[in-house]
């Protein structure tokens, strides 16, 4: 008996289709919340090859939703474990890892070889930078992103003519931090496998070719209620974005999306020394290296932030660092949504900057 | 007129919200929303007219029977 039998006895899909699942190469960005579905149904679905972005390590918090994981894998990186799970999943699906994360300068010579990409990313910039090499390398993107109870989907750049992009949507990052990740807002565990499966339909519609792909739709699904929306995606005039590698290779995609009020601030040793009330947090976990032995600080793991939450009571200014500048800007949004009322800053050099500033005075 | 906020305009506007005042365009309709939630000043987010989405810069004409839903960004995953 074929293992796809039960695909090849549906009269509208059949061998033909089967075959072509097998004859595709996919490319999933961040094997995350979104990224777990989408590779665990195509895995079983039977796609020719896998490609597996990440260049994180499973921890305890994803585990709600990650579901390609187990405790046993704490620590360890992500698109290698997803590997070897597929792998196990499905002999006959060829998978290949990219254990690193995704930036400007690596993310052609890993989409060239990919029929498809799919967005499984929890950063605005990432989107932004998916969405402008798809355009400038002529690749159609399956986009999703969750919000707590709510999750969004749509296909795009499926070809010249059917060319709706994220950019249509949003031509320019937003400056005022309206796109937050799960790590600040939370999100119910079964939204992004909801979403990824959703994400997974799609690409399976893209490679056989059947109707009511979401190319020019965003679709809207909202669990507490169970109301969807498609909605229609118009042509935006503001978008006049039209990418080529080079210019997309030269962007700094991470200071694109900063919000202006988080610009670096290179008078963080001022501020320490002029305000008795201020304070450097450290966000590094335990054992980091090198550490801020004989600097004036906190030490505040990322992890644990949210419940010493009561540790910036007495402080009005807050300067956070970590090692290079990603971690302090995510606990720069979570401050700004959790403590509205203080002025939060972080050093966008890292703790080599502290260090060095402080080797020189 | 309906109003249905998405994603974190919910934390503004909390839930489906009926206008008995008949706003003629968006422009209309959107500054009042600002005077009724300032909170909207500081967020990004798009407009969608019953199917179709439009820039929330761009004026349009509205409806009785409309129903326009605010949608943000959304980055999670």
């Amino acid at each position: 008996m074929n293992r796809y039998q039960r695909h090849i006895q549906l009269d509208d899909f059949g061998a033909e289709s089967q075959k072509k699942l097998a004859a595709t190469r996919i490319l999933v960005i961040g094997a995350g919340g979104l990224g777990c579905p989408v590779l665990m149904q195509l895995a079983a679905m039977g796609v020719g090859c896998l490609g597996i972005v990440d260049g994180d390590q499973v921890e305890l918090t994803n585990l709600h939703r990650q579901m390609l994981y187990n405790e046993k894998h704490i620590g360890l990186p992500k698109a290698e474990v997803a590997g070897e799970v597929i792998k196990s999943m499905n002999a006959e699906v060829k998978v290949e890892v990219f254990s690193v994360f995704i930036h400007e300068k690596n993310i052609f010579s890993i989409i060239e070889d990919f029929d498809i990409i799919v967005d499984g990313t929890d950063q605005i910039f990432t989107r932004y930078l998916i969405n402008d090499a798809c355009l400038a390398a002529k690749k159609p993107w399956v986009y999703g992103a969750v919000y707590q109870y709510e999750g969004q989907v749509s296909v795009f750049n499926v070809s010249a003519e059917e060319n709706r992009n994220y950019r249509d949507l949003f031509p320019e990052p937003d400056k005022n931090l309206g796109a937050v990740s799960c790590n600040v807002a939370g999100v119910f565990g079964l939204v992004p496998n909801l979403i990824g499966l959703l994400m997974a339909n799609e690409v399976v519609k893209w490679i056989v070719g059947s109707e009511g792909l979401l190319s020019g739709k965003l679709l809207h699904y909202h669990v507490k209620n169970n109301r969807q929306h498609i909605f229609n995606i118009q042509k935006n005039e503001n978008n006049n974005v039209a990418p080529d590698k080079k210019t997309v290779e030269n962007t700094d995609y991470i200071r694109l999306c900063r919000p202006d009020s988080l610009k670096r601030t290179n008078d963080w040793f001022k501020k320490l020394t002029e305000n008795p009330n201020a304070v450097l947090v450290d966000v590094r976990e335990k054992g980091e290296e090198p550490s801020l032995n004989n600097i004036p600080h906190k030490h505040i793991p990322m992890s644990v932030l949210e419940e010493n939450q009561k540790s910036f009571d007495r402080f009005d200014e807050i300067i956070f660092v970590c090692l290079s500048g990603s971690r302090s800007l995510q606990a720069v949004l979570w401050a700004k949504n959790n403590l509205p009322e203080k002025s939060v800053y972080h050093v966008e050099g890292g703790v080599f900057e502290i260090i060095e500033y402080y080797q020189n005075v | 007129m309906k109003v249905i906020p998405f994603g974190k305009i919910t934390d503004i506007i909390t839930s489906e919200t009926h206008f008995q005042i008949g706003f003629k365009t968006w422009f209309d309709l959107k500054e009042y929303l600002m005077m009724e939630y300032p909170g909207l000043q500081d967020e990004s987010f798009m407009v969608a007219v019953n199917t179709t989405i439009h820039q929330a810069d761009q004026n349009f004409d509205l409806s009785e029977s409309d129903e326009v839903s605010l949608l943000p960004p959304f980055s999670g995953g």
